[in-house]
């Protein structure tokens, strides 16, 4: 077993009787993960059978601490301890028992198997519900992306489930707290109407998205006798971590099934909630506090020092009452200081230097550092990459990749997919052909692309001519090699496109690995590009296998449904998984506070940009659906006002702050910008709080800031 | 040293490394997604992954206590009802606490974790029997099966899990079961001579892996291997995927055929 060095509190939690049921109350930072660690190798050690322990977490990547420790050779030998979310134990209980739940929950061919939908899978069904009601008007006096609000109504749905309400419900809640405009209320209408022809939907094709295999996990297969034994058979030690940042029906389930372990860990973050637009709901998890026999607190903080408390302290002072009466400790200066810069590009130059400064110069590892930003766009992220880059810096994100139309790698592949299938009748216009030929032929430029594309793309037909019969002389200004090159490509294309019922995750496969990665072409030996093809091809199989299902559809429809969902952005495959489980071992991490909050890992130094933005105060505007009011803690009937809204901002925001300083041990540099990454000046809330702490400072220490 | 401490060993990568050191480099160190055509034809090969995927979750469904009749009700497709009905002539009904199904078992093991992820294992009269279901559709030699790695680390673990301590590795025997070809089972008792083999053979292939450079874990010789590897044209060794009627010999990736709850 591996040896933590453990304090004395930590220490009891470990040893305590094998048959208890704790609840562990305290701050980030104070420890808790770490005993609940140690007090799972004391079970093992204690004759525990490591593979009846459940790991319960709202988000995978809470549950690293625990996998560093299964995953070493000093772990015990046997069967693994499981570490699931409830929605992942939801999707594994209606594999298996779906033929005992189907009928029942009904869905209509309950003698076929689910099919379980993901975020682009569920979106696409939606849209072909919804495309049609907005031709007749629906969402009229809405301007939204479609996308986006494909997405707000499947969040509805989702909220329906976590919190634990009926779907039909949905409207009357958010107009009971509508206190704007009336006419709110036929939009409100309009999205449960969506949602409620969806979920008809869904139970006539065994389609299950998240929200259904919640609701029936919740509502059929946990009260069901068999799976419940199954269950309770299979895990009778529980250890439930950040169950703050679970919801209302997680903690339902996990309540009633409480009786049934022999022992239980319930661990619950002072301060957390930080996926409230989630259902994460920190009061519901306060039940725990009653429903254990055990209540432990964790008071001192294991990361931050003393500057950083007070500076957390003066922080949630200034934000909740706009002023500071009492003294600010003068030792706070340590904890953190401010950098102005006029423009976005110099603030970023500037902590490029700083990080490399704390890490050549003052032996800081690269993964104690992060810098971190309300939100993370695609222009600030490359425009940190490409200074780190350029210093030398390695450095990881948190965020998801790029959206598949966003991909230069796979919006040539896609170009060269219509090429090849003139039947699909999507030709590609000449700068997608140029742009694909410079991007997919080694040895081409831009003028040798512009050239190919001038004289060897007929637009008119969609398709390439052979290079051979052109004239000499533009032969050699393209190139013999590059026209061999192009002739290679054109000839495959020609070869592989006559079977246009092929399936186009095959097509796509195929087109990779005889022709694109081969030597000749860019994506040979490029790793990024095969990660971007992989990620197409991924997203076109899981699209087919849940579509194909239906006998009358056919491939070829829909291989162009694929490309046309693609480049509308409704299929974008930015899979969460992709993002929030990757270590940044030797990197410096840059990423968006609430996605660095939720990885849990303290480091000893922080940036955070823009301090001056509105970005870290106001939450996105979601006009169809309310994260507040669709809430267990919402009084049904009352009127969400500004003041609601600003207390939950304000809420929201001190939540963050002491988040992040509670993960932090040494030092936060706050960059203040004049002008913000779209050419505004901004002033929000958090940069005013720490202005009346330098107020406070000056007024009694004379300490500046730069 | 490029391996991290958390490297799970398990038989499908210590294949890989067997059948090349250079595709275990890609795929367990770099985890490089190179998404290439392993082998053709690609519509048959999904079509029978799939339908390998269908079968080891019936039999889980099975031994979770679901009916076999209601079991019998869900299926459509005219093979996976072959093997079905096969699967039920096993007359398999072990009693409850003497058997687990589907269950990742791991050991510490030359510094490293190797572990074992078992279809079925069943446990009677202090003898284990582990089977492995195998749906393809051509059996291979029962020499082919038997030097494959999966037949050396799957008794391997589960005779040192500390639970079976005190069960002789001759009480534990491994079946591969193909519900294609149900009367012709591969099994193959194991032994303490066997133990001590494998033990010797999978630890100096782990201590050879954990103490290679970059640079030593180079492409295999056996040119025909790569017909059936995505990584060919990364490579520079080849354009299009071999066929499966070209392989000497099929044997159906463990990895494959299983409902990836991990995924989940």
């Amino acid at each position: 077993m591996t040896d933590l060095k453990l304090t004395k509190n930590q220490q009891q939690i470990a040893e305590l009787p094998v048959q208890s049921r704790v609840f562990l109350h305290g701050p980030a930072g104070s420890g808790k993960t770490t005993a609940a660690v140690q007090r799972m190798q004391t079970l093992i050690e204690a004759g525990v059978p490591s593979d009846t322990i459940l790991i319960l977490v709202p988000q995978r990547s809470l549950a690293e601490p625990y996998k560093n420790v299964i995953r070493t050779p000093q772990f015990t030998s046997g069967g693994e301890p499981s570490i699931l979310t409830i929605g992942g134990l939801a999707q594994r209980m209606l594999a298996l028992f779906w033929p005992l739940v189907a009928k029942e929950a009904g869905f209509a061919a309950p003698q076929t198997p689910p099919r379980f939908l993901t975020l682009e899978t569920a979106q696409y069904y939606l849209a072909n519900l919804v495309e049609p009601l907005l031709q007749l008007g629906y969402f009229e006096s809405v301007t939204i992306d479609p996308n986006r609000l494909y997405s707000q109504i499947l969040d509805n749905l989702n909220k329906s489930a976590v919190v634990g309400f009926s779907p039909e419900e949905i409207s009357t809640r958010l107009i009971q707290a509508w206190a704007g405009k009336p006419s709110q209320a036929i939009i409100y209408d309009q999205a449960q109407e969506c949602a409620l022809r969806f979920r008809r939907l869904c139970l006539q094709q065994n389609l299950l998205d998240f929200s259904l295999q919640l609701a029936v996990f919740a509502n059929y297969l946990w009260p069901s006798l068999l799976c419940r034994q199954y269950l309770t058979s299979t895990y009778r030690h529980l250890i439930y971590d950040n169950a703050e940042e679970d919801y209302p029906v997680a903690h339902d389930i996990i309540e009633s099934w409480l009786p049934d372990f022999e022992s239980a860990l319930i661990i619950k973050d002072e301060q957390g909630g930080f996926r409230s637009f989630m259902g994460a709901d920190p009061v519901s998890a306060s039940r725990f506090a009653i429903s254990c026999e055990n209540f432990i607190e964790f008071t001192e903080s294991m990361v931050k020092s003393p500057e950083l408390e007070h500076l957390e302290t003066a922080l949630t002072t200034s934000l909740t009452y706009h002023k500071i009466e009492g003294d600010v400790p003068t030792d706070i200066h340590n904890a953190f200081s401010i950098h102005p810069f006029r423009f976005y590009p110099q603030g970023l130059d500037w902590i490029t230097t700083q990080v490399k400064d704390l890490i050549e110069n003052q032996s800081v590892p690269p993964e104690e550092i992060v810098v971190l930003t309300p939100f993370l766009s695609d222009s600030l992220r490359y425009s940190i990459n490409t200074r780190f880059a350029d210093a030398g810096l390695n450095l990881s994100t948190f965020r998801p990749s790029r959206g598949l139309r966003d991909e230069p790698a796979i919006k040539a592949v896609l170009t060269l997919v219509k090429l090849a299938f003139p039947t699909l009748n999507m030709k590609p216009v000449k700068d997608e052909v140029r742009n694909a030929i410079l991007l997919l032929i080694e040895g081409c430029d831009y003028i040798r692309a512009d050239l190919i594309t001038q004289v060897l793309f007929a637009a008119s037909t969609g398709s390439l001519r052979t290079f051979d019969p052109i004239k000499k002389e533009m032969q050699q200004r393209i190139t013999y090699l590059v026209g061999e090159r192009f002739e290679r490509l054109r000839i495959w294309l020609e070869e592989n496109s006559k079977d246009d019922a092929l399936e186009l995750d095959f097509f796509i496969s195929r087109l990779f690995g005889e022709l694109l990665s081969q030597p000749g072409y860019k994506f040979h030996q490029n790793f990024d590009s095969a990660a971007a093809v992989s990620r197409l091809v991924e997203s076109a199989r899981k699209f087919r296998q849940v579509m194909t299902v239906e006998a009358s559809v056919k491939t070829h429809d829909l291989n162009k449904e694929y490309i046309r969902l693609v480049e509308t952005g409704i299929l974008s495959a930015q899979y969460l998984a992709d993002w929030t489980t990757k270590t940044w071992s030797g990197a410096v991490l840059v990423s968006p506070a609430f996605s660095y909050l939720m990885n849990n890992r303290p480091v000893r130094f922080q940036f955070w940009l823009d301090i001056g933005s509105q970005g870290w105060w106001t939450r996105l505007d979601q006009p169809l659906t309310h994260p507040y009011v669709l809430n267990r803690n919402w009084q049904n009937e009352k009127l969400w006002t500004d003041m609601h809204e600003n207390a939950a901002n304000q809420q929201s925001i001190i939540r963050i702050m002491d988040g992040l300083i509670r993960r932090c041990s040494e030092h936060i540099y706050m960059c203040t910008l004049g002008v913000n990454e779209q050419g505004n000046e901004e002033r929000g809330a958090l940069i005013k709080a720490v202005q009346t702490i330098l107020r406070k400072l000056q007024g009694t220490t004379g300490v500046k800031h730069v | 040293m490029l391996l991290p401490d958390s490297f799970v060993f398990t038989q499908q990568n210590l294949q890989d490394y067997k059948d090349c050191a250079y595709r275990f480099y890609l795929k367990e160190i770099l985890k490089l997604d190179w998404p290439a055509v392993e082998s053709e034809p690609i519509r048959e090969q999904e079509v029978l992954m799939l339908l390998g995927t269908r079968f080891h979750l019936l039999c889980q469904q099975y031994f979770s206590g679901i009916p076999a009749d209601v079991l019998s009700a869900q299926i459509t497709q005219p093979e996976l009802i072959e093997w079905w009905q096969n699967f039920l002539k096993l007359d398999l009904h072990p009693a409850p606490g003497n058997f687990s199904v589907e269950k990742l078992n791991s050991i510490p093991f030359a510094g490293y974790r190797l572990a074992a992820k078992i279809d079925l294992l069943l446990k009677s009269d202090g003898k284990l029997t582990l089977y492995d279901w195998k749906t393809s559709q051509h059996q291979p030699k029962r020499q082919t099966l038997l030097s494959r790695m999966q037949s050396k680390v799957y008794p391997y673990v589960i005779s040192a899990l500390s639970a079976n301590q005190n069960i002789l590795p001759e009480s534990v025997e491994m079946v591969y079961w193909y519900p294609a070809f149900p009367k012709s089972p591969v099994s193959f008792a194991y032994s303490s001579a066997q133990k001590e083999a494998d033990q010797t053979e999978i630890e100096l292939l782990i201590n050879e892996i954990a103490s290679k450079e970059k640079e030593a874990f180079r492409k295999t010789d056996n040119l025909k291997a790569c017909n059936f590897c995505r990584f060919r044209s990364l490579c520079d060794r080849g354009k299009e995927a071999g066929t499966s009627d070209m392989a000497d010999e099929q044997v159906d990736s463990d990895d494959a055929f299983n409902f990836d709850f991990d995924a989940i």
